[in-house]
């Protein structure tokens, strides 16, 4: 086969491998592919920002504005059981929005990077648990062992920092992680402190963030505000800085930002061609010998249903009806402790609210646990401190729901910004695959293009709620031991909207999957789905690491069939 | 619920009553729109006064800030008429109340009026948006107007990230237009 440079392609007017997003689903397969000598073009729906546009500005950032769409423009629809009835909202009633970092890199360049793996039981929920009423659980099509050389790929390409956990739950690593771990928070001393007091397994959370330079990313520099905000130094492992970077550079991958793809076209087997608007709206194509879809979860099957055609008129891959179906999150709710500060040892009173080190601490002791005798699949639980900020500045405007303010308020600021510190723990747990949680097309609403927009309906199992309930027990047990003055659980029916996965699933069966075990549509010779879309169940953790290291599992296998062709 | 705010501020966007006063009848009083940012400035004096350490709203350049919020910020314009609206509205309460502006008012008589308002499903919505963006104010980057000489970094003590916009190209009202060019 003869490989050709962009440039080449240009001239051609076909490349090796179209992506179609460009986030933690489509760039490890846009760097390996175009590293391998194939030409790559990655189509992008936002701007190419890059380092020197990220700035710690919590006005800019506070509220979403930033980098997503306007809602007005480009929005969701979505469906919430109310009173037995399915009560339908858009994104611009609840002003909740699907969007999650519409850029080059996508999301990942605003992730925190906790980078858990999942563990070989998550390959086989169905197998190792009990089943759950309401939930539509299937092992996955490969074990942990067939992933896991990936997920230390992503150690490398990506970049993380940390040291493997040894607790009773933890996974088998072929190779430590390639960075330390970044300078932690004082405060974690004292919380590993009281952890062994009350003999419960605390573990050192592994980052997507370099601790060290390597010859094309700068350290860390520990400028604060990091989840939710872009990296100005390239340490984060986004998609962008990590891999997109060096695929360019390779002069075999082309990224083409400000690109909304709007369909695939088709003939009864293959995909031919792909179109987008551009810049200015101009309609534009691109012919490849292999697509890429990784829009994220609700926008792939989106892409996949708007693109019906008289060879599927129900939308690609969806023979069976299966696209969109048992779209999953990651979630559980979060708790926060709430200290006073005088209470601490008197060593770490004046470093309560340092701004830069991480807190990194995550437990799993919950991972799996026993409910009367039955041993139920659990979760993690992500513990940190955030720097203050004007969330916090702004919950102290409500005293019992009542809204304060001048004197009292003045008072309520001091008291919780000089006073007192507050733990947070973040609860990952499967949300479990159900018959009344997927993605369809809205038939009444379009985007700013004309296109129908996604339709998500929302339910979770009562299994789940459940679980979230158990574990928040464990929790404020947990919280007890740190004398809080205040302990408080957030649980909500909203999902959270940057941790999504599911829609189309892999697995051996067409009659039950849309995508064979190499992450290609059953039905189509070359459309493959590498987001989150994938993953027939999510594992209780954030599916990022996830992402990747199947991502460059499918690289792998494009590669050799490209080399076969 | 944001969508109970989203709807309501959609109705009270249409009124051409005052929510804020007791009685039906329309207010025909002159509004000076000259005096608009004395009237906010002084309910931001009110709200955010210079107590406890507070360097209060007038020290930090509060009223400046919510203008740029105003004037720039990619929020919906019904947010926008809203805060103006309400500027309007707690006037008028002045003027039947007391027969002068709002910020002519002493403190004791202006905090009356917050303290009626607040009582009103409108005029509570009104003060929840207006502390939204007065408290951002307090530890924004001082690029955006508030937070003038850092006071407000320094009262709480506050270590702002890095890098924070120093010039007014790296604006959020800059940044918005990725999206708008397309």
């Amino acid at each position: 086969m003869q490989q050709v440079t962009i440039q080449e392609h240009k001239k051609n007017s076909t490349v090796d491998v179209c992506i179609i997003g460009s986030g933690a689903g489509g760039a490890p397969i846009a760097y390996k592919l175009a590293q391998a000598g194939f030409s790559v073009v990655v189509l992008e729906k936002g701007p190419w920002v890059t380092e020197k546009d990220f700035f710690k500005e919590e006005v800019g950032v506070f509220g979403g504005h930033k980098y997503v769409p306007d809602i007005k423009d480009e929005y969701h629809t979505f469906e919430l059981r109310q009173k037995g009835h399915w009560k339908k909202y858009s994104s611009g009633d609840l002003n909740l929005t699907f969007w999650n970092g519409n850029v080059v890199g996508g999301s990942s360049n605003f992730m925190s990077g906790y980078f858990h793996r999942l563990k070989p039981k998550d390959f086989a929920l169905n197998t190792h648990y009990p089943q759950i009423m309401g939930a539509n659980i299937v092992d996955w099509p490969i074990t942990y062992q067939e992933l896991e050389p990936f997920y230390t790929e992503v150690d490398q390409e990506v970049g993380v920092s940390g040291v493997i956990p040894t607790h009773r739950f933890a996974e088998f690593h072929s190779q430590p992680f390639p960075f330390p771990p970044t300078i932690e928070h004082p405060l974690t001393h004292w919380f590993d402190t009281t952890f062994n007091s009350i003999n419960v397994d605390l573990a050192k959370t592994p980052r997507a963030i370099l601790s060290k330079a390597t010859p094309n990313r700068k350290a860390c520099e520990y400028s604060g505000f990091c989840g939710g905000y872009g990296c100005h130094t390239g340490a984060k492992g986004s998609a962008r800085a990590a891999l997109l970077d060096k695929a360019v550079v390779t002069g075999h991958c082309q990224i083409i930002p400000n690109s909304q793809v709007f369909n695939i076209e088709t003939n009864d087997k293959s995909a031919v061609k792909i179109h987008y608007f551009s810049n200015f709206n101009r309609k534009k194509t691109i012919e490849a010998r292999i697509y890429v879809v990784a829009c994220q979860a609700i926008e792939s099957v989106r892409l996949l249903l708007n693109s019906k055609n008289r060879f599927f008129p129900k939308g690609l891959g969806n023979d069976y009806d299966q696209v969109g179906k048992n779209i999953i999150f990651s979630a559980g709710g979060s708790a926060k402790c709430t200290v006073l500060k005088k209470d601490l040892p008197l060593l770490y009173q004046s470093k309560a609210h340092v701004t830069g080190p991480f807190f990194n601490r995550n437990t799993q002791e919950y991972y799996e646990i026993k409910d009367d005798v039955l041993l139920i699949k659990g979760g993690t639980i992500d513990f940190f401190i955030y720097e203050n900020n004007v969330g916090q500045l702004i919950n102290q405007t409500k005293v019992d729901k009542e809204l304060v303010w001048g004197n009292e308020l003045t008072h309520n600021i001091n008291d919780f910004f000089k006073e007192k510190v507050t733990i947070t723990a973040e609860l990952f747990l499967d949300w479990s695959p159900n018959d009344d949680c997927f993605v369809s097309l809205d038939k009444n609403k379009r985007d700013r293009w004309g296109m129908p927009v996604a339709n998500v309906r929302i339910n979770s199992v009562d299994h789940d709620e459940y679980l979230a309930q158990l574990i928040n027990k464990k929790i404020q047990s947990i919280f007890n031991a740190f004398k809080p003055v205040k302990i408080e659980f957030s649980h909500s029916v909203l999902p959270p909207t940057n941790l999504q996965q599911g829609g189309c699933r892999f697995g051996l069966d067409p009659k039950t999957s849309v995508l064979d075990k190499n992450c290609k549509i059953h039905s189509l010779n070359n459309v493959y789905v590498t987001d989150g879309s994938f993953m027939p169940t999510g594992g209780s953790v954030p599916p990022t690491y996830t992402i990747y290291a199947n991502s460059f599992r499918v690289a792998k296998h494009l590669i050799s069939l490209l080399l076969v062709k | 619920m944001k969508l109970r705010k989203r709807n309501f501020l959609k109705g009270l966007a249409l009124l051409t009553l005052n929510p804020f006063l007791d009685t039906l009848g329309a207010v025909s009083e002159f509004y000076p729109k000259k005096e608009r940012w004395l009237i906010l400035s002084s309910v931001n004096q009110v709200l955010l006064p210079e107590t406890n350490g507070c360097p209060g709203a007038a020290k930090l350049n509060s009223t400046e800030f919510i203008f740029n919020i105003l004037s720039y910020h990619p929020i919906e314009q019904e947010e926008k008429d809203f805060i103006l609206n309400g500027i309007k509205w707690i006037n008028q309460l002045s003027k039947v109340w007391y027969k002068k502006s709002f910020y002519q008012c002493n403190l004791i008589q202006q905090n009356k009026m917050i303290s009626h308002i607040v009582l009103k499903e409108s005029g509570k919505q009104w003060l929840e948006i207006m502390l939204y963006y007065l408290l951002q104010s307090v530890i924004c980057a001082p690029i955006y107007g508030g937070n003038k000489d850092e006071l407000g970094w320094k009262w709480l003590d506050y270590h702002p990230g890095f890098p924070i916009p120093m010039a007014k190209k790296d604006l959020y009202y800059n940044a918005t237009s990725y999206y708008t060019r397309a």
